[in-house]
């Protein structure tokens, strides 16, 4: 639900409440009002009816004439002169032949030594009747109230929410990688203002962040590459000696493999980076086959090394949405992961078709399940040279581009990428 | 060869100077683009070592200048960077670089490279590599014993060459598969086919009636023997 159609609701709720108090206060006062009047009217017929009397008692005329359905007047005797008693009272109305409430007017005049006992009765306004006037005028007042609110809020949620509409829009468009700052909407709201700027600020942060993390974990993969470097070398310099026994050759070539192993994490985890910055155009079309046909050429002699039978099936001129060179990347890690994960003899099937690229080899059951294959460090033993990458990166090329990849062992190990 | 060393790295650069003197080239180094144009402005050199990353901008700025004014084809270009990029590689070669080295690499490859350089630039290629009986034409990449022709694969070939290029130098099997397979090769648990090539090579290599000079160091790398 909309704020706006929340906080009119809630107007409502609270104008209902005023509404009712309203409703009661009016009835009252209505009611005061209309006995108050009435009472005056009656008086003033009693004034009247005084004069009249004053009239009729000169004239020795009888006072009976002048009773009608409003006006009972009698000479009395044994009672003494009152002022006026107003009481309600139920009587025949005159035309509607029913009880109807009535405002009576009870009084005991003394006119030239002669006393009458007058009373006048009036239809008064019922309280029933003025309830349902109140409870009409009110509920009308309400509907109509509400139906503007609602109209209203409408047409002015229109434009009063649209800085925060933009904004929304902006944040939603934003991405940390943006070359310039966000675009944020003005507004003379305080609210709105004080949103943009905790996002202006939010989102400049994230960008700077973001940028320098970028360029920190690039430099970083790369600035280790330098001591690398320099390290290899001065093992290289020691090679050069003549005189090193067994032991001290031994400890150069696993100092040397030690580097070459942290130089190819580097670069993995660099490519990782990249990916995550989004560094690689992933919209290339690119011939896929021809790339695998490459990569079977690379690899031909590794195979061959291992005495791994090799049987691919490589439609041609299949094409697809992948960045080349991380194409390149996918296809060798997955051909490296089926060498390295086969057995002596064993064998690698690869199969390309315009849905999927699929590489199949034999091998040993993993012991991990299946979900950690793709983990990055992911390793079946500690000791093994591989990184533990090489899936993980396999799997974050597939995500990059949007394309489903899955293993599955049923007695092979079967490695499937939808194209 | 007059080798221009342009890496800022001052201990690296010392290290690969000191093994470039002790192979009898001479070698000068600079740490920023400036020193490394003003002595390409004052000296000719063989092959100028060109570092990427340097403090005063890209290396890559070096060669576009130096391509714009050069006044020798004789002069080759190496890159060594800590960049492997893709894009970084082709720009280098685009540019006129003759080969690109990652950084970290072994002295032996960063030799062997340097030598492929030279004889391409000072020789079109022509000049034969020679090794006691053992003779080979680049060009052709032809090898022959005591004028004989041996039949070697592209990889025996390149063994050959990386071994010339590197005679008494110890070779770690590691290097030579680096040397041969590149990239490919932290995948491979074992360095079993380096054995494999060298058992072969030393077969047709003898076959041809060339002695063998190759040795076995400790079972963990060869050394060309003169």
């Amino acid at each position: 639900m909309q704020l706006l159609t929340k906080t009119t609701l809630y107007y409502l709720l609270i104008s209902i409440f005023v509404f009712g108090i309203g409703g009661v206060v009016a009835y009252n006062l209505i009611s005061d009002e209309i006995s108050l009047e009435t009472d005056y009217y009656l008086r003033g017929i009693l004034d009247r009816i005084d004069n009249r009397l004053e009239h009729y008692v000169e004239n020795d005329l009888d006072v009976s004439r002048m009773n009608g359905t409003r006006v009972q007047i009698r000479e009395v005797h044994d009672l003494e002169p009152s002022d006026p008693i107003y009481t309600d009272t139920l009587a025949m109305h005159p035309h509607l032949n029913q009880m109807e409430m009535m405002r009576k007017l009870y009084s005991v005049r003394e006119v030239n030594g002669h006393k009458f006992e007058v009373a006048i009765t009036d239809v008064i306004v019922e309280d029933s009747d003025i309830y349902e006037s109140v409870v009409k005028i009110i509920t009308r007042l309400f509907v109509l109230l509400a139906l503007a609110l609602l109209i209203g809020g409408v047409i002015i949620s229109r434009f009063l929410m649209n800085p925060f509409n933009e904004t929304l829009s902006a944040i939603d468009s934003f991405a940390v990688k943006d070359l310039a700052p966000v675009n944020l909407p003005k507004s003379s709201t305080k609210e709105f203002k004080q949103l943009n700027t905790f996002v202006k600020n939010m989102t400049e942060r994230a960008r700077s962040e973001y940028q320098a993390l970028k360029s920190f974990s690039e430099n970083a993969s790369h600035e280790l590459q330098t001591p690398l470097a320099i390290a290899k070398g001065k093992l290289d310099l020691l090679l050069e000696g003549q005189t090193l026994t067994e032991e001290q050759y031994k400890n150069i070539l696993s100092a040397q493999n030690s580097l070459s192993r942290i130089s190819k994490l580097g670069r993995s985890l660099s490519i990782l980076t990249k990916m995550d910055n989004q560094e690689f155009d992933p919209s290339e079309t690119t011939d896929v086959s021809n790339l695998v046909n490459d990569s079977l050429e690379d690899f031909r002699e590794l195979f061959d090394l291992k005495k791994l039978n090799l049987r691919s099936y490589i439609s041609p001129k299949v094409t697809a949405k992948l960045n080349k060179h991380l194409g390149t990347i996918l296809i060798n890690n997955l051909l490296h992961n089926a060498i390295r994960h086969n057995i002596e003899g064993g064998e690698v099937e690869v199969t390309l078709t315009e849905n999927e690229l699929r590489v199949e080899n034999s091998g040993a059951k993993p012991e991990k399940p299946r979900t950690h294959m793709f983990s990055r460090f992911s390793k079946d033993d500690g000791t093994s040279e591989s990184s533990g990458l090489g899936l993980a990166i396999v799997k974050e090329i597939c995500d990059y581009h949007r394309l489903a990849v899955d293993y599955t062992y049923n007695g092979k190990h079967q490695l499937v990428v939808q194209l | 060869m007059k080798i221009l060393l342009v890496e800022d790295n001052p201990e690296l650069s010392q290290d690969i100077s000191a093994f470039l003197h002790k192979e009898g080239h001479v070698c000068e180094t600079a740490g920023s683009i400036r020193t490394a144009e003003d002595k390409i402005l004052e000296f000719e050199y063989d092959i100028i070592v060109l570092d990427l990353m340097l403090p005063d901008g890209n290396g890559l700025q070096i060669l576009r200048n130096y391509q714009k004014h050069r006044t020798t084809e004789n002069t080759g270009i190496l890159i060594i960077s800590a960049k492997n990029a893709l894009e970084d590689r082709v720009d280098g070669l685009d540019l006129g670089a003759d080969d690109y080295l990652t950084k970290p690499f072994h002295f032996s490859e960063l030799n062997s490279r340097l030598n492929a350089i030279y004889r391409r630039r000072q020789f079109n290629g022509n000049r034969s590599i020679k090794f006691e009986e053992i003779s080979i034409d680049p060009q052709q990449q032809e090898v022959t014993v005591h004028g004989d022709e041996v039949i070697l694969t592209k990889k025996e070939y390149q063994l050959l060459v990386h071994f010339i290029a590197n005679k008494n130098r110890v070779l770690t099997k590691q290097s030579i598969a680096e040397h041969l397979w590149g990239d490919h090769v932290d995948y491979l648990d074992s360095y079993d086919f380096v054995y494999q090539h060298i058992k072969n090579l030393r077969k047709k290599l003898s076959k041809a009636g060339s002695n063998d000079y190759l040795t076995n160091v400790y079972g963990m790398g060869y050394r060309l023997k003169t």
